[in-house]
């Protein structure tokens, strides 16, 4: 799908040199990487942009990060030509480019709240849109309060459904590392949110 | 008390760990750990459901060509980032390739101090592209003023700039003499101390036979042997560094 998307902008086989005002600085890459570097974007784009998306809950903002995860990796590629060592770097810097994200609009967010009027009460008939976007927040909230070590782990699961084996590679971790780390954050997520399956219950 | 002793071990089942011994028969015989259980998983399987979304989540399609644009616009490889060292850092070698060598030249091919007088030091010439570069935009006036002198030191220095530089090997065969002194005249008083010390390279002149040999002149102070007394190092007092 992505390499279709690719090649319909017809640049996946193609020097980035010369096709756009100013690339003539690319150059400075050589070609051979240049064209690694193409590839790269092609197969781990999405990646990038769903890790991001995993923390942040935010597509435009997740898309900003997948963008700024692959600037840092032009900028190292000459060390990550390997393609699975380039994922992995790419995993764990998209992750932390989101969470410095979430945590600015966090703070910011607090901030605007604490300055904002009371929310008004909604009506009655939005009222289930109004559920399930609670529980989309209370979902993101207790992944958001797992240890990072954990919350990469959760992120990554989804992504790959629950492929270890999968998550390891990206995370360049023992399988049983990642078992056990994944473990404990579905027992933390569960307990943390039994209270939701239970106001649900009542409703 | 089953209960209590299962509590744990729920979460861990609902998380996906099989169930320990006798949890089974427990579950069959307890309905609030049951209903624990189920909503446990219930939980699980929201959030579950709330993150599989990622696995399906789709980019805009012009995210690949923005991040090229990005990398095209911003560039920031090393290569081109750090590019202009690569110029600059040839230029300082080239400069101070360049200075090593006019420095190299200008070094005294033989001992004695740094003070040439046409026709006398010949071997002093070479010295002059470093002088006159020492004297700047006042080299034609000194000039002027002290025709029989190759050059007259900017700021009234005699000798070498450097008297804690190592010996070294002068490129016309010659040697530098590392304990050559540097010295401070009073402005006006280089000519005159370099035609003194000139004269007596010249005349290989020691002070003393300088002084005895005459021409005497109100200028010259009387030169005198200074004696210095040894230096005596006598230890602190230990009452006197403690202050008691």
């Amino acid at each position: 799908m992505l390499l279709d998307d690719a090649t319909a902008y017809g640049w996946a086989h193609r020097g980035w040199a010369g096709r756009l005002p100013g690339a003539s600085r690319s150059v400075s890459l050589d070609p051979a990487l240049e064209r690694e570097f193409e590839e790269r974007v092609v197969d781990s784009s999405t990646l990038a942009f769903r890790v991001a998306l995993g923390v942040l809950r935010h597509r435009e903002d997740a898309e900003d990060v997948a963008q700024d995860a692959f600037l840092r990796a032009h900028r190292a590629f000459g060390s990550l030509r390997d393609r699975d060592r380039f994922r992995a770097w790419l995993v764990r810097t998209a992750f932390r480019l989101a969470l410095d994200r979430r945590r600015g609009e966090m703070r910011r967010a607090r901030r605007e709240d604490a300055a904002a009027f009371e929310a008004p009460v909604l009506v009655e008939s939005v009222e289930d849109a109004a559920a399930r976007a609670e529980l989309q927040a209370r979902v993101g909230e207790a992944v958001d309060s797992l240890p990072e070590k954990l919350r990469i782990v959760t992120v990554l699961a989804a992504i790959q459904e629950h492929d270890v084996a999968s998550v390891a590679r990206l995370l360049e971790l023992p399988e049983g590392t990642v078992k056990s780390r994944l473990h404990l954050a579905r027992k933390s997520l569960a307990e943390k949110l039994r209270w939701l399956v239970s106001d649900t219950a009542k409703r | 008390m089953a209960c209590e002793r299962y509590g744990e071990a729920l979460a861990d089942v609902a998380a996906g760990l099989p169930a320990p011994a006798g949890l089974e028969a427990h579950l069959a015989t307890c309905a609030m750990c049951r209903e624990e259980l189920h909503v446990l998983r219930q939980a699980l399987a929201m959030a579950d459901a709330e993150m599989a979304g990622l696995a399906i989540a789709e980019p805009t399609p012009g995210l690949a060509a923005r991040i090229r644009q990005a990398v095209a616009a911003a560039d920031p490889s090393p290569a081109w980032r750090f590019g202009w060292l690569w110029p600059a850092t040839a230029a300082a070698a080239a400069l101070l390739v360049g200075l090593a060598v006019v420095l190299g030249r200008s070094t005294p091919p033989t001992d004695g101090p740094r003070v040439a007088v046409d026709g006398a030091r010949p071997q002093a010439q070479p010295r002059a592209p470093r002088e006159a570069a020492e004297r700047g935009g006042s080299a034609g006036t000194a000039d002027s003023a002290s025709p029989g002198l190759t050059a007259a030191p900017r700021s009234d220095r005699v000798g070498k700039r450097d008297d804690h530089a190592p010996a070294r090997s002068h490129p016309a065969g010659g040697r530098r003499t590392p304990a050559e002194p540097e010295v401070m005249v009073p402005p006006g008083e280089a000519e005159t101390l370099m035609r003194f010390v000139a004269r007596v390279h010249r005349d290989r002149l020691a002070p003393t036979s300088f002084a005895a040999a005459g021409e005497p002149s109100a200028d010259l102070a009387e030169l005198a042997l200074i004696d210095i007394p040894p230096l005596e190092i006598v230890p602190l007092d230990p009452a006197e560094v403690s202050g008691t």
